[in-house]
């Protein structure tokens, strides 16, 4: 316990007596963007909502991804947001692509979105994504994504 | 003349021989204490190539990265950083015949920019698998996580 307490303390004190680059900014936050919505669920009380992101990863490594936090939203409203452990690894110069599920209650927390849900299944929106993805690498703090653009729901079946 | 030279020679060599001897040998278990300390130092001085030396052509992890991955992992390390400052500290050593070794450790890296969240974003305990080739220690394998996470150790 005392060891422990001493290392804490040895950790929280070199910062401020060291004044050293860290290795945060020493891998470069790849390029995320929302490439698909697809209406999985749709019922009164549930809407599942399935999430797909393309990823390009700029960095001569490869990335193993541990979680994913993101934010969307839909014509300047909070559409989804949440963070979810996850296991794959983007290529060292390269992309992939992840999936997450979302489910909703926009009945009884945004009746509004519904109205913009379903004209997205028509046109294009607007959409805004920002989020972080945790990195399995000692020392490389989440690297943070942020992208815009349109984007069109699928509501196949729907 | 010749005589009294080729005994002192002898002598000599004896002395030399009996200092060999007496000098006290290193366990394995100090041998992996000097091994890590070898690797921080080498890691301080951003040296990749005698941390390479360190690990195991056939090293493997979790994440299924080779040498040659962890080697290029090391080079945006250092590329990207002026100074590493790392804070060790060994919290148990296992030595298994004397050929096969876990060393369990924590290590923090100083000079987080992110001085209010604290250590926990910096500090990662490691468990490294090491093997005795015969010759010296090498690593052959590692899991890691952030200190408070679960299944490292």
């Amino acid at each position: 316990m005392v060891k422990t307490i001493s290392l804490r303390a040895l950790l929280l004190a070199l910062p401020v007596l060291c004044s050293c680059a860290t290795v945060q900014e020493a891998v470069i936050a790849p390029q995320v963007s929302l490439r698909s919505v697809q209406v999985e669920r749709l019922d009164f009380r549930n809407q599942t909502f399935l999430l797909a992101f393309d990823v390009t990863n700029p960095n001569p490594i490869t990335l193993p991804i541990k979680s994913v936090s993101y934010g969307v939203k839909l014509d300047g409203m909070r559409f989804a947001s949440g963070e979810t452990s996850s296991n794959f690894s983007i290529p060292a110069g390269g992309d992939t692509e992840f999936t997450i599920s979302a489910d909703l209650d926009l009945l009884n927390t945004a009746p509004a979105l519904l109205a913009i849900v379903r004209d997205a299944t028509r046109n294009n929106i607007p959409y805004e994504l920002d989020g972080e993805l945790g990195v399995d690498i000692p020392f490389v703090k989440p690297l943070s994504f942020r992208a815009s653009g349109q984007i069109r729901v699928s509501a196949r079946g729907y | 003349m010749m005589k009294r030279a080729s005994r002192n020679v002898l002598i000599l060599l004896l002395f030399v021989g009996l200092l060999a001897c007496s000098k006290p040998a290193v366990g394995p278990e100090q041998q992996i204490r000097d091994w890590v300390a070898a690797g921080v130092d080498a890691a301080q001085r951003k040296d990749r190539g005698d941390i390479v030396d360190m690990i195991s052509p056939a090293y493997n992890d979790r994440r299924g990265n080779s040498r040659d991955d962890i080697d290029k992992l090391l080079r945006l390390y250092f590329f990207r950083t002026d100074n590493v400052k790392l804070l060790e500290k060994i919290e148990e050593v296992r030595v298994i015949a004397d050929t096969a070794a876990e060393v369990l450790l924590t290590v923090g890296m100083a000079g987080s920019s992110d001085n209010i969240l604290g250590f926990r974003a910096d500090a990662y305990k490691f468990a490294l698998e090491l093997e005795h080739d015969g010759e010296e220690w090498l690593l052959i394998s590692a899991r890691w996580g952030q200190l408070g996470e679960d299944g490292v150790w």
